[in-house]
């Protein structure tokens, strides 16, 4: 719903008709879905200068916004109680890199995280493989999941800890509602929009039912029902830290909540630089795991 | 059944009704085994009640507005820097990683050191409501014109358009499809940072009124506060999303 559908013929096709049989044979290899390592890393030979040059680029820009953090404390742009000097958050970070509070924190929003993606994952493909067998399904829910895609759950958080208790689960229930509302989605309108011509393809080789699914459909949607996922991984990492943040008996948000009341704002930026390190770090694997299996398809 | 569903057309908004009723039916159920839930009458009424309290209607106001405000800064703001930044591949493809890792940063976490700034408010609240909506907007605009057929801009070219008509004949139509579901999910992010902010320290808001009902146990109060959100916010969602679906393709 979110993106544009990728050209289903590569850009680079020519007609087939005017080749010869060994340059059939080299292109056939190219067209099939290309998963696996091999095209993963054609792709990044022929994106590594630009690979490159975002790293240089974000690095160069964390450093000089570090640098103008480090001057501005120098010189008292600001007071010290808005904004602490980087090297302070530097050391407090030092300090609760070995601090069991640390880990258990870092431990219950890991395991949320992960709780909710693969709930929401594993619901939101089922529902949308459902909807897609089922059209009929699928047209009474469309109303709903596209109102529901853009409903901030969060605001159910309260009425959930008086149901259910002051613990993870609320957490992992309404970041799983979130999650699982864009994959569903996705993977509906991935499924529904796969070329007629796959599925005389997957007819003319004879094709069972789970080839059809696995070999054909799923690789031909492939780039819609990996932008749900990237939508659910997002999600997953919003929706437990910023729940953590409003109410919880622990977590990363829950920290930086604390330390905030408490008054020590070295101790609560650290926190803050870790979330920022693991949402850079689920960037990282949402665009590794895009080059991979989108292989030489271009990207979104 | 699609034959069916041709042959109706009813049958479609029928099956969302039943769905919808299905859906009470169980929260009414759920709201006989346990004493926290509030029946679905006992919600209504207290929605009903609220409505016609002038405090209530001063605090709702105070959080739609800020909502509204928020939407429409990031909106816009999103969609300026998005246009800018599809125009320009060599700054996109550098900028991308940072700006897909804002994305995925829960921004309440920002919300402590931007209350020095602007001080507990409604700045503060408009503020957080801006940096949740601005960035799917950012990247749903960016993406949208970047990859706008050059022909395009070649056909704005070869009939001598200015920037500022290629921009608005050419550009914004093409990009209109990601503009709308950029509004549509700005609506949803603009209200959870508003209600995040409202929730975590303010003195007026539905953020507020729905953190006093927690703590008091007042929860048919709760649960007609967090209708009321969902009612609006699925209101302009499914407007805005009416209007995409009319859309030529």
């Amino acid at each position: 719903v979110s993106e544009h559908l990728p050209p289903a013929i590569p850009a680079d096709f020519e007609d087939p008709l005017e080749a010869s049989a060994e340059e059939l044979e080299v292109r056939n290899a190219e067209l099939r879905p290309p998963v696996g390592p091999t095209s993963g890393r054609r792709r990044q030979r022929r994106r590594s200068g630009g690979a490159l040059r975002q790293v240089t680029v974000t690095v160069a820009i964390l450093v000089a916004v570090i640098v103008l953090w480090a001057l501005g404390s120098q010189f008292h742009w600001w007071r010290e109680a808005v904004l602490p000097p980087p090297i302070d958050v530097w050391h407090a970070l030092l300090d609760i890199l070995p601090t069991s509070t640390f880990w258990s924190a870092l431990g219950i929003t890991a395991r949320e995280i992960v709780a909710t993606l693969i709930g929401g994952l594993v619901i939101g493909f089922g529902l949308g493989v459902v909807f897609w067998k089922v059209p009929y399904l699928g047209r009474i829910a469309e109303p709903y999941l596209v109102s529901f895609y853009a409903v901030p759950f969060i605001v159910f958080y309260p009425v959930m800890v008086v149901i259910i208790g002051l613990n993870s689960w609320p957490i992992i229930i309404l970041a799983t509602t979130m999650a699982v509302i864009p994959m569903a989605l996705n993977t509906w309108i991935g499924l529904t929009g796969v070329s007629s011509v796959y599925w005389k393809l997957a007819a003319s080789l004879q094709c069972n039912r789970r080839q059809t699914m696995f070999r054909i459909a799923i690789p031909a949607a492939a780039p819609i029902v990996l932008s749900g996922v990237r939508l659910a991984l997002i999600y997953s990492l919003i929706g437990s830290v910023s729940m953590e943040f409003l109410l919880a008996p622990n977590g990363l948000g829950f920290q930086i909540r604390y330390q905030y009341e408490l008054f020590k704002d070295d101790t609560m930026l650290a926190y803050v630089v870790v979330v920022f390190a693991i949402a850079g770090l689920l960037a990282v694997i949402i665009s590794l795991m895009e080059a991979r299996v989108l292989g030489r398809r271009r990207p979104l | 059944v699609t034959l069916a569903l041709r042959r109706s057309p009813f049958l479609v908004p029928l099956g969302s009704l039943g769905l919808l009723l299905l859906g009470l039916v169980c929260w009414e159920i759920a709201s006989g085994l346990t004493f926290v839930i509030p029946s679905v009458p006992d919600t209504i009424s207290a929605l009903i009640n609220n409505l016609g309290d002038p405090k209530y209607l001063t605090n709702a106001r105070d959080t739609f507005v800020h909502i509204l405000v928020a939407c429409v800064i990031g909106v816009v703001i999103g969609a300026a820097l998005g246009i800018v930044l599809g125009y320009l591949p060599a700054v996109r493809s550098s900028l991308e990683p940072l700006i897909v890792a804002m994305n995925s940063v829960p921004k309440i976490i920002l919300y402590p050191l931007l209350l020095p700034l602007f001080k507990i408010g409604p700045t503060s609240q408009v503020v957080m409501g801006v940096l949740h909506a601005v960035f799917p907007m950012l990247i749903m605009v960016t993406g949208a014109v970047a990859s706008m057929p050059p022909i395009y801009r070649r056909m704005g070219r070869s009939l001598q358009a200015n920037h500022w008509q290629v921009l608005t004949r050419i550009t914004l139509p093409a990009a209109r499809r990601s503009l709308l579901t950029g509004a549509r999910l700005g609506v949803s992010l603009a209200t959870i940072g508003v209600i995040l902010a409202e929730f975590f320290s303010t003195r007026s808001g539905l953020g507020r009124v729905m953190k006093q009902a927690y703590t008091f146990g007042q929860y048919d109060e709760l649960m007609s506060t967090v209708l009321l959100l969902l009612l609006v916010t699925c209101l302009a969602s499914f407007l805005i999303w009416s209007i995409e679906r009319r859309l030529p393709e």
